[in-house]
């Protein structure tokens, strides 16, 4: 998936899945917690629907919260799981 | 420092501005603090069966500050705020009011758990206008004023009640006897309480009476977030003993580095958790298992590590006073 995808995917799981009322709010430049008032755990219930509904498989020994910040750093995350992915598959 | 406790933060706060004096053999209490567990598997930060009498004592007993409980459970909210409204009105510049109230009712806040209710210690000021009093949460990190109003309207909600007072002008700096006898009432060498109770929680929604509500197993962790960060008090203690014993930094980010690890871990746990509700897929409860069990083997190494410093920090103290 596209940088522009991810985000995209991103939005539609915070709407249908999580229901979140903050949506106003959304950039990629908007922060989980402050902007979008995502507690740890909604931000969790964000990366297992990624990793289900999308299928990019998500290392969970490494949830670092720095790379879950904006929506930005978690689309930058994501593309690295799946270059991670795609390299493994080689 | 990291803030780790509502009601540590509050009356270290006094400590923490006071020379000479340190706040932070305190959190010596707060690495294996009280918590609960409800009938249906459910844990809780704060319950009707925890009280804070054990952090009142050691108060006391390591800084000479009497905490004195203003609030009466007995009594009704209305004339529980009558008292709050007395003792803001009479403090004297000496004294300290801690009151707790649901965060959650002051949304302009910054509520990072997002918990409703969230039941929280405040301090409070009263100013010179009447319709507002200052606020300080040194657990936050935030102090402000607010209309009274909406604070009265947070300390209402029937989810909370509790409320202290003390007079900091007593303050002595703690004893080695007392850091002592504090840190070995305080240092469990051979249960992780917390580790433990999660433990039989995902035991109890998998297999035990709780099985028939899987599905409910996040719910029943909800409050995991908070809870894990208490963990960050052994830094405060790593760092008192490393202090005294002159140790190099390095030594001491290795323990920061660990101790990070094992709050890191419970999110682990947390999201493994979440996944097997939400897929049902009991090898998933394996791979949990198996992070509980590096969870609590990493925190005896905590502790361990923990318990030699405490060691060697005794032995400097006895030549200290040998010396003198």
């Amino acid at each position: 998936m596209t940088r522009q995808q991810l985000i995209k995917s991103i939005y539609d799981i915070l709407e249908n899945s999580l229901e979140l009322q903050t949506l106003s709010s959304f950039n990629e430049d908007a922060r989980l917690n402050e902007d979008l008032y995502m507690d740890s755990i909604m931000v969790l219930q964000l990366i297992l629907h990624v990793e289900l509904d999308l299928g990019i498989s998500i290392p969970d020994e490494i949830l670092v919260p720095k790379d879950f910040k904006t929506v930005g750093t978690l689309a930058s995350f994501l593309e690295k799981q799946q270059k991670v992915e795609i390299g493994g598959g080689k | 420092m990291i803030k780790v406790h509502c009601f540590v933060s509050c009356v270290c706060e006094v400590i923490k501005k006071t020379k000479g004096v340190d706040h932070r053999p305190y959190y010596f209490g707060v690495w294996d603090a009280d918590f609960d567990v409800l009938d249906n598997g459910v844990l809780k930060y704060h319950s009707d069966r925890i009280d804070h009498h054990f952090f009142q004592t050691w108060y006391e007993m390591l800084y000479g500050i009497k905490l004195y409980k203003w609030y009466d459970e007995e009594q009704s909210k209305q004339e529980n705020i009558n008292k709050l409204q007395r003792l803001l009105e009479n403090k004297s510049p000496h004294q300290h009011v801690m009151v707790m109230l649901d965060l959650s009712m002051l949304p302009e806040r910054e509520n990072k758990f997002h918990q409703r209710p969230f039941p929280h210690y405040v301090m409070l000021e009263s100013t010179e206008n009447e319709a507002e009093w200052f606020m300080y949460d040194p657990d936050f990190r935030w102090e402000g004023i607010l209309p009274k109003e909406r604070i009265l309207v947070a300390i209402q909600e029937p989810a909370v009640g509790g409320g202290y007072y003390f007079d900091s002008e007593t303050i002595i700096a703690p004893t080695t006897e007392t850091v002592k006898a504090y840190f070995n009432t305080c240092i469990k060498l051979h249960c992780n309480p917390m580790t433990e109770a999660i433990t039989e929680i995902i035991k109890g929604y998998i297999v035990g009476k709780e099985k028939e509500s899987m599905s409910k197993l996040p719910t029943a962790l909800k409050q995991l977030p908070v809870l894990a960060i208490r963990k960050y008090a052994y830094e405060h203690a790593f760092a008192f003993f490393w202090e005294a014993l002159g140790h190099d930094e390095k030594g001491f980010e290795t323990w920061c580095d660990e101790i990070e690890r094992l709050v890191n871990g419970y999110t682990t746990i947390q999201y493994r958790a979440m996944k097997l509700a939400m897929t049902q897929d009991l090898l998933l409860a394996e791979d949990i298992f198996v992070k509980l069990e590096e969870q609590n083997l990493l925190e005896f190494k905590i502790k361990q590590g923990l318990q030699a410093c405490f060691q060697a920090w005794l032995i400097l103290q006895h030549k200290k006073e040998v010396m003198l």
